[in-house]
C-alpha cells in the first residue's frame, strides 16, 4: 500500500514541477530619444566573405540598415563593415584547417573612441563630452596583402597585429576580453561612440560575440542614435 | 482536468487490493507443436485473469471451491480455448494452436512477442498500427509514444527520455545498428513498411543489450517469410499531397510452412515540403529505393532466416536554415547502406529451453556535401564533401535454460566489430583554393562480451530476476596522417553492468515492477579520434574518454485488464562520465571536442492509458481511445558539492501529451471502415541551457479513416490520412525551421 502510495506521490510532484511558472526575462532599458537597434550579423567566415555593413545614419535619417558586401547599390555607403577574414594553417595531423578573423573596421570618413565597458554603461551613455569628442579617431588603412604568409594563405598573427592598430577592431572578441565563469559578456562589452559619415553619434556595442541557439553562428551588435 | 485525472489514478491504484483468492491455479501455457512458452497470453476465469510470463507460467487467483472450474485461454496470436481444471492442486499444462489471422490483408501468426515480462515500461507497436497511419519514416511511427520525440520527421535522432544516439540502442531483429552519424541511427534508412512491428522499451537493458541500452532499446522486428502461407502478392502506391510524395510498394512471397520466401520493393520520392504559411522549406527534398529480401526454413525445434535489406538512398536535402543560417545547404549526394544477417532458433523444450543464433554484417556509405553561399553575393563560397564510409559484423547466441519450472537462467555471448572513414575535400571558391583533408580512415573498435541473468518465481506473486555482464572494447585510431606519430593510437576499456529487478502482483490485473540497474555505453571510434565536420563547427575526438555509466531506478505500475489498460512509469537516473560536447577555448574557430562532463541527473515520468470498446453502438463496431504524457527532467549536477547552481540538460523535451480515439465498424462481411483522430500537444520549454533555443508550444491533429473491402481475390484497401489538418505553424522542439503544414496523404493497397 505504502509503495503504491510513494509512485502517486511521486508522479504527482512530477506533474507540479512540469506546470511551473517559466523563469521571466529581463529586457534592457531603453533611454533616449532614438531607437534602440540591435542587429545579428553572419559571423562564420565561409559565409560571410565580403563583409557586413552598418550604416547608421542614411540620406540623413536614423536608419536600421546592415547589408552584406557586393549585395547593394553603390549608393549604400556604410558606416563601419564587420568583416571575417579566413586564415588557413595546418592542424597536427597534416590537415589543412581554417578559421575566421572578424573584426569591424570603420568607414573612411568614420571616426570613433572607446567610451566605457558593459550593458548597463551603454544604456546609461546618453551625453557626449567633449573630451570624447577629442578622443575620436579614424581607423588605420591596413593592407591587406602585406598579411598573406609564405603558404599563400592570410597569416593569423600578421591579420590580428592589424587589427591592434583599430579603433573597434577585434575587441568585442571574447578571446580577447576573457569572460569570467560568473560573469556575463554584455557586462564586459567594450561600448564605442561612433561618428558616422554624416557626422551624427551612435554609441555601439557588440552584446554577443557567438550568439545562443538559433543564432549560434551569429554576432550581435547593438546600437543607438545619440545625435543625428 | 489533473485534478480529475489525478483522483482517477488514485482510485484506479487502489482497485486491484481489494481482490482475494482462495485458491492458485498455476500452470504453464505453451505452442502445442514446439512445446515453446507463450508470453502474454489471459487466462481467464469467471471475472477474474492473469496474463502469462516470458516463459508461459501464470498463476491465477480463484475464487471458487466448486471444482471442477474451466478456464478461458486467449491471445491474439492462437486459436482460443477452454482447459478444465478438475482440482485446485493440478499443475496445469495447456497448449494453443497458432492460428492463421487476417491483420488487414496480411496474415500473421506468432513471432517473438514484446518482452512481456520486461522490467521496464514496455509497448509493441503493431503491423496495424503501423499502416493505419501511413507513415513516411519510423520516426513517425514512434513519436506516437509519450517520451518520444523527434525533431524532424524525415532525418533526426529519435530521443527517449532526453536520450539519444549512443544512448539509445537500436535493433534490428534483436542485431544493433550502427551508423556514421555522430547523432547516431536515423530511422529515414529504414523502410518501416518492411517491419512486422516495433518494440520499445523505456529503460536501461545493458544486461541483455549490452553498450548503448541506457534510454531503453527500440527493436525493429521484420516481417518474418512464414507468416503467410501459399503464394501472396500485394502493391500499394501513395502520394502525399504537401511534399509531392510518391510512394510505390511491392511485396509478395511463398511458404508451405516449411520453406518460406519473401521479397519487397519500395520506390519514394518526394520535392520539398510546404510551411503551414504556404512557403517552400528550400531544399527538404529527398527520395530512396529500398530492397529486402527473407527466406527461411522452420520445423519443429528449428528455425533459419535470412535477411538482406538494401537502401540506396540520395540525393536528398536539409531544409535550408535548420542550422540557424539560410546560407548552409547540406545535401546528402548518395546514401547506400546494405544489411545482411541470419537468425537461428533452436527450441529443444528440455532444460535447454531455446538457443538462439545470429550472425550479421552490414555496410554503409554516405557522400555529405556543405555549401555555403556568400551572404552578399549569394554565390557558393566554401564547400566541404565527407565521404562517409563504415561497416560492421557481429554475432550473437543466447541459450536459454530452465533449470526448474519457476526458474530460468539465460546465459549470452556476443561480439562485434564497427569501422568507419570520413575523409573531407573542401574547396574555397572566393579564394581558389582546393585541399583533401584525411580526418580520419579505418577508425575502428571491436568489442566483446557476455551475460548471465536469472529469473525466479517466488510464490504466486512475485518474481525475480537479476544479471551481470562484461563487455570489453578496443579502439583503434586507423590509418595515421600525423605529422607527430607514425603508429596508431589505440585504447582498450572494460565495463560491467548489472540488473536486479522484481514484479509484484498486485490482483488479477495489477502489478508493480522495479528496476535497479546500472547500464553503460561505450566511446566510439569517432567520439576518441575522428574529427567530424559537423553544421555547427568541426567536433574533434578525445582518446582520453572512458565509458559512460548509469545507474537507474525504473518503476512501472500496470493495470492491464482485456478493456482497459493503464500505466504509470516514473524513474530516477543518474549518469556518471557523461560523454558530451564542449566548447574548445584555445584552438581556432568554434570549434568542439568531445569529454567526460561528470554527473547528469535525469528523472521523470510517463502516464499512459487505453481502452478498447467493443459493439458500441453495433455488433460489429469497436472504439480505442488512448492517452499518454510524459514529463522529464535533466540537469548537470556535477558541481554538486561546490553548490554552484546547476545547468540543465540540453535536449530535454518539454511536457507533452499524445491522445487517440478510434473507431471501427463493419458495413458488411466485405466491408469494414475504420477512423482515428490524434493530437500531440507539446509544452513550452524553458529549461535549457543559457545558449539553447527556446521553441513555443504547440499542438498537432490528424485524421485517419480506412476503408478495406475483402473480395474473392484478396483484399483493397484505401487509406486517407491528414496531417496537421489544422495547419498550424510549429516548431518542434529544438527545430528552427517549422514543421510541415497540412499534408493529405491517399494510399491504395491491393492484395492476392
Amino acid at each position: 500500500m505504502r509503495t503504491r502510495l510513494y509512485i502517486i506521490l511521486i508522479f504527482i510532484l512530477m506533474l507540479a514541477f512540469s506546470c511551473s511558472k517559466d523563469d521571466t526575462v529581463t529586457e534592457p532599458e531603453i533611454q533616449g530619444d532614438f531607437s534602440l537597434k540591435t542587429y545579428a550579423l553572419e559571423r562564420s567566415p565561409k559565409i560571410n566573405r565580403t563583409g557586413a555593413g552598418l550604416d547608421f545614419v542614411h540620406n540623413g535619417e536614423y536608419a536600421d540598415t546592415t547589408y552584406f558586401g557586393d549585395s547593394t547599390p553603390e549608393a549604400f555607403v556604410a558606416d563601419a563593415v564587420f568583416y571575417n577574414l579566413m586564415v588557413y594553417f595546418e592542424d597536427e595531423k597534416g590537415d589543412t584547417q581554417s578559421e575566421g578573423s572578424p573584426a569591424i573596421l570603420l568607414a573612411e570618413e568614420a571616426r570613433a573612441m572607446l567610451a566605457g565597458t558593459g550593458i548597463d554603461y551603454f544604456n546609461s551613455f546618453t551625453e557626449i563630452t567633449s573630451a570624447m569628442l577629442d578622443s575620436l579617431a579614424s581607423d588605420i588603412t591596413i593592407d591587406f596583402n602585406s598579411c598573406v604568409n609564405d603558404s599563400g594563405f592570410y597569416d593569423k598573427s600578421l591579420i590580428m597585429a592589424a587589427y591592434d592598430g583599430c579603433v573597434i577592431g577585434n575587441k568585442f572578441r571574447t578571446r580577447i576580453i576573457s569572460i569570467p565563469e560568473d560573469q556575463n559578456e554584455e557586462d564586459l562589452q567594450p561600448v564605442f561612440l561612433v561618428q558616422t559619415v554624416e557626422g551624427s553619434f551612435v554609441k555601439f556595442m557588440v552584446t554577443q560575440f557567438k550568439g545562443s541557439g538559433e543564432n549560434k553562428q551569429k554576432t550581435t551588435v547593438m546600437w543607438q542614435l545619440l545625435e543625428l | 482536468m489533473i485534478r480529475k485525472c489525478l483522483i482517477w489514478i488514485w482510485i484506479l491504484a487502489w482497485i486491484p487490493g481489494s481482490v482475494f483468492a482462495r485458491h492458485i491455479l498455476t500452470g504453464r501455457v505453451c505452442e502445442s507443436s514446439t512445446g515453446k512458452g507463450i508470453a502474454n497470453v489471459q487466462v481467464l476465469f469467471d471475472s477474474t485473469g492473469v496474463v502469462t510470463d516470458s516463459s508461459g507460467c501464470f498463476n491465477l487467483n480463484c475464487k471458487t471451491d466448486s471444482f471442477p472450474v474451466e478456464l478461458w485461454i486467449k491471445h491474439i496470436q492462437y486459436k482460443p480455448a477452454t482447459f478444465m481444471v478438475n482440482t485446485p492442486d493440478a499443475e496445469t499444462t495447456i497448449k494453443l494452436e497458432p492460428v492463421v489471422l487476417q491483420a488487414d490483408d496480411i496474415t500473421v501468426t506468432a513471432e517473438q512477442p514484446i518482452r512481456f515480462s520486461s522490467t521496464v515500461s514496455a509497448r509493441s507497436i503493431s503491423k496495424k498500427e503501423i499502416e493505419a497511419i501511413v507513415p513516411s519514416t519510423t520516426s513517425e511511427v514512434l513519436v506516437r509514444t509519450p517520451g518520444i520525440v523527434v525533431k524532424d520527421p524525415y532525418q533526426s535522432p529519435i530521443v527517449l527520455r532526453g536520450l539519444s544516439g549512443q544512448r539509445l540502442l537500436i535493433l534490428r531483429n534483436g542485431n544493433r545498428r550502427f551508423s556514421s552519424y555522430p547523432a547516431g541511427f536515423m530511422s529515414h534508412v529504414v523502410n518501416i513498411y518492411d517491419l512486422e512491428k516495433v518494440d520499445v522499451e523505456k529503460g536501461p537493458a545493458s544486461v541483455t543489450f549490452g553498450a548503448g541500452a541506457i534510454a531503453g532499446v527500440i527493436n525493429l522486428i521484420d516481417k518474418s517469410p512464414f507468416k503467410q502461407k501459399g503464394l501472396n502478392a500485394r502493391v500499394t502506391t501513395g502520394y502525399a499531397s504537401n511534399n509531392n510524395e510518391k510512394n510505390t510498394l511491392y511485396c509478395g512471397g511463398w511458404s508451405n510452412g516449411t520453406f518460406a520466401l519473401k521479397g519487397a520493393y519500395r520506390d519514394r520520392n518526394a520535392g520539398v515540403y510546404h510551411y503551414a504559411d504556404g512557403s517552400r522549406a528550400v531544399n527538404s527534398f529527398y527520395g530512396d529505393k529500398d530492397v529486402f529480401t527473407a527466406a527461411g526454413l522452420h520445423t519443429n525445434t528449428h528455425e533459419l532466416r535470412l535477411y538482406a535489406e538494401l537502401h540506396r538512398g540520395g540525393p536528398w536535402g536539409k531544409p535550408v536554415g535548420f542550422s540557424g543560417t539560410r546560407y548552409l545547404h547540406v545535401n546528402t549526394l548518395a546514401e547506400n547502406s546494405d544489411n545482411y544477417s541470419m537468425h537461428y532458433d533452436y527450441s529443444p523444450g528440455g532444460v535447454l529451453e531455446k538457443l538462439a543464433f545470429s550472425v550479421y554484417y552490414a555496410r554503409e556509405n554516405r557522400d555529405q556535401q556543405k555549401l555555403y553561399l556568400n551572404a552578399g553575393t549569394k554565390a557558393p563560397s566554401y564547400q566541404e564533401l565527407t565521404m562517409y564510409s563504415d561497416s560492421w559484423y557481429g554475432a550473437k547466441v543466447t541459450p536459454l535454460f530452465r533449470l526448474n519450472k519457476d526458474m530460468t537462467l539465460q546465459y549470452g555471448a556476443e561480439f562485434y566489430r564497427f569501422s568507419i572513414s570520413s575523409p573531407v575535400n573542401i574547396t574555397d571558391y572566393y579564394n581558389g583554393y582546393y585541399f583533401e583533408n584525411q580526418v580520419s580512415r579505418n577508425a575502428r573498435s571491436l568489442t566483446s562480451g557476455s551475460f548471465a541473468e536469472l529469473k525466479y518465481r517466488a510464490g504466486s506473486h512475485l518474481s525475480l530476476q537479476g544479471g551481470v555482464r562484461y563487455d570489453h572494447s578496443t579502439v583503434y585510431e586507423g590509418d595515421v596522417f600525423s605529422l607527430e606519430q607514425e603508429q596508431e593510437r589505440s585504447t582498450q576499456t572494460g565495463a560491467l553492468s548489472g540488473a536486479l529487478a522484481a514484479q509484484y502482483l498486485l490482483g488479477t490485473f495489477s502489478r508493480v515492477k522495479i528496476n535497479l540497474a546500472k547500464a553503460f555505453r561505450m566511446p566510439t571510434p569517432q567520439e576518441m579520434f575522428s574529427d567530424t565536420y559537423t553544421a555547427n563547427g568541426i567536433l574533434y575526438g578525445n582518446p582520453e574518454l572512458i565509458p559512460e555509466y548509469s545507474r537507474n531506478i525504473d518503476l512501472v505500475y500496470l493495470f492491464s485488464h482485456p478493456m482497459f489498460r493503464f500505466e504509470i512509469s516514473p524513474f530516477y537516473w543518474l549518469l556518471d562520465n557523461m560523454i558530451s560536447k564542449e566548447i574548445i577555448y584555445d584552438m581556432p574557430g568554434l570549434n568542439y571536442e568531445y569529454v567526460n562532463i561528470g554527473r547528469a541527473e535525469i528523472y521523470g515520468g510517463e502516464i499512459e492509458a487505453s481502452t478498447q470498446l467493443d459493439d458500441v453502438l453495433w455488433n460489429t463496431d469497436e472504439l480505442r481511445f488512448s492517452l499518454g504524457a510524459a514529463y522529464t527532467h535533466g540537469t548537470d549536477i556535477t558541481e554538486y558539492d561546490s553548490g554552484t547552481l546547476y545547468e540543465p540538460l540540453d535536449y530535454i523535451p518539454p511536457f507533452h501529451v499524445k491522445a487517440e480515439l478510434g473507431y471501427g465498424f463493419s458495413i458488411s462481411k466485405q466491408l469494414y471502415v475504420s477512423s482515428m483522430l490524434s493530437v500531440q500537444q507539446y509544452s513550452r520549454q524553458t529549461r535549457l541551457p543559457d545558449d539553447a533555443y527556446v521553441t513555443p508550444e504547440y499542438a498537432l491533429f490528424s485524421l485517419m479513416l480506412g476503408v478495406k473491402y475483402r473480395h474473392r481475390y484478396g483484399n483493397s484497401v484505401v487509406r486517407l490520412v491528414v496531417n496537421n489538418f489544422m495547419n498550424t505553424q510549429y516548431y518542434a522542439f529544438q527545430s528552427f525551421v517549422p514543421g510541415k503544414g497540412r499534408d493529405v496523404r491517399l494510399y491504395c493497397s491491393l492484395a492476392i
